[in-house]
């Protein structure tokens, strides 16, 4: 799923392994995530958009919304 | 490159499951080897069971320090690696003992436990999740 996790991350000023420390998740799986390699699990989703105080739906963009 | 303490934690959890696999395998090989012909062959399976299912507890710690990726990516490649490298020994086994011989008889009967396991864990699982009538 297309996502906006680097551009929030680099935002904040964080390194992916920082970020994937502060989420506990492996480094690989931001760097994954950020390239559009892996979808994330519906916890980790949330984890992060709570982090960065947004709706999930911010975060990773919905492509089965109409007019996504 | 550093080593963060997530990584230190799953390396520490998967080396102490490694060995306590490994003591298990080892300790386990020489109760059948001394044991055999003086064990009933009945227990000795059914305690070599439970072994397998302590070794895989000794791993529980090592596979709940994974994130939800690193979880994902080891049971495809178990799926389909394993799976490939299963069929391929048990086709090898055939080839070089024979039909009929005890080592293809060996390497089929390891399948066959694989895959069995594979299906119970997969009635457990569709048991475990199945949701209620409402």
């Amino acid at each position: 799923v297309k996502n906006r996790l680097r551009e929030l991350r680099t935002g904040r000023g964080l390194s992916q392994g920082e970020l994937a420390d502060l989420m506990d998740v492996s480094r690989q799986t931001i760097n994954a995530i950020e390239a559009d390699k892996y979808d994330p699990s519906l916890p980790i989703a949330y984890r992060l958009a709570a982090f960065f105080d947004i709706p999930a739906e911010d975060l990773f963009f919905n492509p089965y919304r109409p007019g996504a | 490159m550093a080593i963060s303490q997530r990584q230190k934690r799953i390396l520490s959890a998967g080396a102490g499951g490694y060995v306590a696999v490994l003591a298990i395998t080892l300790f386990w090989a020489l109760v059948i080897v001394n044991g055999r012909g003086h064990i009933p062959m009945a227990l000795i399976i059914a305690l070599t069971a439970v072994a397998c299912a302590v070794a895989l507890l000794a791993v529980l710690p090592y596979w709940r320090r994974l994130d939800d990726r690193q979880r994902e990516a080891r049971l495809t490649s178990w799926y389909w690696g394993a799976g490939f490298g299963a069929m391929l020994g048990a086709l090898t086994a055939t080839v070089i003992g024979g039909q009929g011989s005890a080592f293809a008889a060996g390497a089929i009967l390891v399948v066959a436990i694989q895959v069995a396991g594979y299906y119970t864990a997969r009635l457990i699982i569709w048991q475990l999740n199945r949701p209620r009538a409402s």
